[in-house]
């Protein structure tokens, strides 16, 4: 008989709040970790960090600024204030299912049912005064979509909390990051009024050397997946999408180095992640599947098909290159705005997913193409032909569609999702 | 002067052919946060696409998926089938989808081997100065593409010419809507709305003449006073006035509204300050409330729905929802019980571009209107 989580029945009786289940739940893994294989502790280490310092912002004297989109993180952690990236509870909660669809029919009584389920479960959270903190500023950009521009601004008048706004120009040339620069500043001025102190360069230094450390560390992971066979699974790209929100975070630098050391030990006793022999590359062309990251387990052990990455969530790393230079600096946070995971190949003109998906086609030895879409993210699914008829041209390679809802499993299976890749790799793709 | 032409929601190619055939070009333009003004400057007709009539938009459905929202895919799919015989097209990124429309007409056309001038310019979705001074370089950057495509310099005398005829065009339209607030108006809503959608049909010095006839003959026609509800109509973009037949069919009458294709893309005069006219284009467009597009603009577009509700005496409001439009999925929120506040109850819709279950709409809509009437 499955085990109960109680801790779950609290939070969907809204007993609990978001906030305190995940947290809860990310230290009692730990301790079990520490228990049994402390030598996976590290995994939960990041985790425990990450929703520790979220629930104990207050606690801990810090503002805690909840924030979506693209917005320059650093300078948060350079005001000595917790960031709170809000599609970290939606991805977090996503393998939760029944949490999640709580929260998706909460907000879908007031909302589309059309809109993307991650600012569903966002908006729908706040709805059940389930968030279990208050935040002290909401800042948010007008990008990812036209689903987080609906949610945001309405969550920001229910906290009715101080918002800031970046807009995302449509074009990401040297005219857009001087926008973006722009803007930085008037935040940087937001957050000196919000926290009733000047920027302190040391704190911004020291807040960027931290997010370098942490970019050079995901790009050498991102290197290692360029590696016959892959060393790391597919489920461990989880980490592009922790990197939006605790680039800076000093918590992130340990886990990265904990994963790269794996991979690295990987190659080096000649061993891929695929147990037995690994046959396909994939490139998933847009999300991961949150709610069954399972299925890439299975994927790998029963097909050998390891997922190289997503071209959604890729995260490109960018270095402060010039720290004594603040106006160099401040280009740097604009490019990485525009860099960032579901930003950079969704957020424009699809030219820029091309490129992206140009960039890992050759250098990832890539043989396989599924778009695994999202159905709430309707504007990449609009260009999905655009981008399977690219990929074929170029590479020769045909590209599966599957719609799945990365957020909230009851749209389908993750064995409705495995059987159609198994079926798809089987038949069609000739290895 | 005959102004029939003002009542026929079909969409023609008339006034583009004339155009055309006096050597000059038309561009079809996608949202209205494209400043037809600037076209208007460069002798350029715009022609602000709509997909009215669309019954099959199967092949754009290949390119934009089934995920996407009806209206766009209609507008590529008359794009592909060529309904509008333009030297290309001009949209800004208002919302997603339409943004989409850019990327997969460019990838369509340059497969089809008929390449054509397709922009796209970057409508900041926030307000502030920083925003606008962006929109403002934005627009000048089209203004350049259109001196290239047409070999003809936009002055600031041209924009501040044309601007001047936009604003008679809105002055007219003003006029037109201010017909509706009457007990017994002169007018239906699924009129006004044709009215409204046949500037998209011709010329706006066309429009601005056809617009005058139909004013001053306005007091000769017969008032409408068999109704048993005023309506708003408020949502996606609605370009099909068949919907708001059938509304009036069964007792209905829509007396205003707040759709991108009616009353708010006309909104009120420009004022331009001739030292800085793309400025003052770029100021007026971005401050200018259209729809939720905008990320900054929530609270002000909910005042302008309920002033408009109550200053048109409106007995209910229709919000209609394109299904997989996410601009316009959220507003009930917070829209609901500012509108409740003033005894205004909404009916709401979710539809496709393409008209169906008509007699699934009409059975709902005079539902509502009963409910208006038993706590009227």
């Amino acid at each position: 008989m499955a085990k109960v989580d109680t801790e779950l029945l609290k939070v969907m009786s809204g007993e609990l709040s978001t906030t305190d289940y995940i947290a809860g739940q990310c230290e009692g893994k730990l301790a079990h970790t520490l228990e049994k294989d402390p030598d996976s502790a590290w995994i939960y280490d990041l985790q425990v960090a990450q929703w520790g310092q979220i629930r104990d912002a207050h606690k801990n004297g810090k503002k805690l600024i909840a924030f979506g989109g693209p917005m320059p993180v650093d300078i948060i952690y350079a005001f000595d204030c917790q960031p709170y990236y809000l599609d970290q509870l939606p991805l977090s909660t996503a393998p939760k299912g029944d949490m999640n669809s709580k929260f998706v029919d909460m907000c879908e009584a007031k909302t589309n049912q059309s809109m993307c389920s991650i600012d569903k479960v966002e908006m729908g959270a706040l709805l059940a005064d389930q968030y279990g903190v208050v935040p002290d500023a909401f800042v948010y950009s007008t990008v990812p979509c036209d689903s987080s521009r609906i949610a945001y601004p309405i969550m920001g008048k229910m906290w009715g909390c101080p918002v800031f706004n970046i807009d995302l120009p449509f074009r990401r040339d040297a005219r857009g990051v001087e926008y973006l620069v722009q803007q930085t500043k008037e935040f940087i001025t937001f957050m000196e009024e919000l926290t009733g102190k000047k920027l302190d360069m040391d704190k911004m230094r020291a807040s960027m050397e931290v997010a370098n450390r942490t970019n050079e560390l995901i790009g050498k992971i991102a290197d290692l997946r360029k590696h016959t066979p892959c060393p790391l699974p597919g489920m461990l790209l989880v980490t592009n999408a922790c990197m939006s929100g605790m680039a800076a975070d000093p918590a992130m630098i340990p886990f990265l180095e904990k994963e790269l050391e794996m991979g690295e030990m990987m190659i080096a006793m000649e061993m891929g992640a695929c147990m037995n022999g690994e046959k396909y590359r994939m490139l998933f062309l847009q999300n991961m599947l949150w709610t069954q990251l399972k299925a890439y387990s299975y994927l790998e052990r029963e097909y050998g098909a390891i997922c190289i990455m997503d071209a959604l969530g890729h995260y490109h790393p960018d270095i402060y290159e010039n720290m004594s230079d603040f106006d160099d600096c401040l280009k740097v946070m604009a490019v990485k705005m525009m860099n960032l995971p579901m930003i950079h190949g969704a957020a424009g003109p699809v030219d820029y997913y091309c490129d992206r998906i140009t960039y890992l086609m050759d250098n990832f030895n890539i043989n396989t193409s599924v778009f695994l879409g999202h159905v709430g993210c309707k504007h990449t699914w609009a260009s999905t032909k655009i981008l399977s008829d690219f990929i074929q041209q170029k590479y020769d390679i045909p590209t599966l569609l599957i719609d799945v809802d990365c957020i909230d499993g009851r749209y389908k299976t993750a064995e409705e999702v495995q059987d159609a890749i198994g079926e798809y790799l089987t038949t069609v793709v000739k290895i | 002067m005959n102004y029939q032409k003002l009542f026929d929601a079909k969409i023609s190619d008339e006034s583009v052919k004339e155009w055309k055939a006096k050597g000059k070009k038309a561009l079809g333009v996608v949202c209205c946060h494209v400043p037809q003004e600037i076209l208007h400057a460069a002798d350029v007709l715009p022609v602000r696409l709509r997909a009215t009539g669309c019954e099959d938009y199967s092949e754009a459905e290949v390119w934009m998926s089934s995920f996407s929202c009806s209206f766009a895919k209609s507008i590529l799919q008359y794009l592909i089938d060529n309904v509008y015989d333009l030297d290309g097209f001009v949209t800004s990124d208002g919302c997603m989808q339409a943004a989409r429309i850019y990327d997969n007409w460019k990838a369509y056309s340059k497969k089809a081997g008929k390449e054509q001038l397709i922009v796209e310019i970057g409508a900041p979705r926030m307000n502030s100065a920083t925003t606008k001074a962006y929109y403002k370089e934005e627009l000048k950057i089209l203004a350049g593409e259109l001196e290239k495509l047409t070999g003809n310099k936009i002055t600031n005398e041209k924009l501040v010419n044309s601007v001047e005829i936009y604003n008679e065009a809105r002055g007219l339209v003003k006029q037109l809507l201010e017909l509706q607030k009457a007990e017994h108006p002169v007018i239906t809503g699924a009129e006004a709305m044709t009215i409204m959608l046949a500037s998209t049909n011709m010329s706006v010095e066309e429009y601005i003449e056809l617009l005058k006839a139909f004013l001053a003959d306005a007091p000769n026609r017969k008032p409408v006073s068999d109704y048993r509800a005023r309506l708003m109509v408020i949502g996606s973009a609605l370009d099909d006035p068949r919907y708001i037949e059938a509304i009036e069919n069964k007792g209905g009458l829509v007396v205003a509204d707040t759709l991108c294709f009616g009353s708010m893309t006309f909104g009120d005069e420009l004022e331009v300050n001739k030292a800085d006219v793309f400025g003052s284009i770029a100021d007026y467009y971005l401050d200018r409330i259209v729809c939720p597009r905008m990320i900054d603009n929530r609270d002000a577009l909910h005042k302008l729905i309920v002033n408009r509700a109550t200053e048109y005496k409106v007995d209910g409001l229709l919000y209609q929802k394109m299904q997989n439009c996410e601009c316009w999925g959220g507003e009930n929120t917070y829209l609901e019980p500012a509108l409740k506040e003033v005894g205004v109850p909404i009916f709401y819709l979710e539809r496709e571009e393409k008209l169906a279950n008509i007699g699934q709409l009409e059975i709902r809509v005079e539902a509502f209107i009963e409910m208006i009437e038993k706590e009227g």
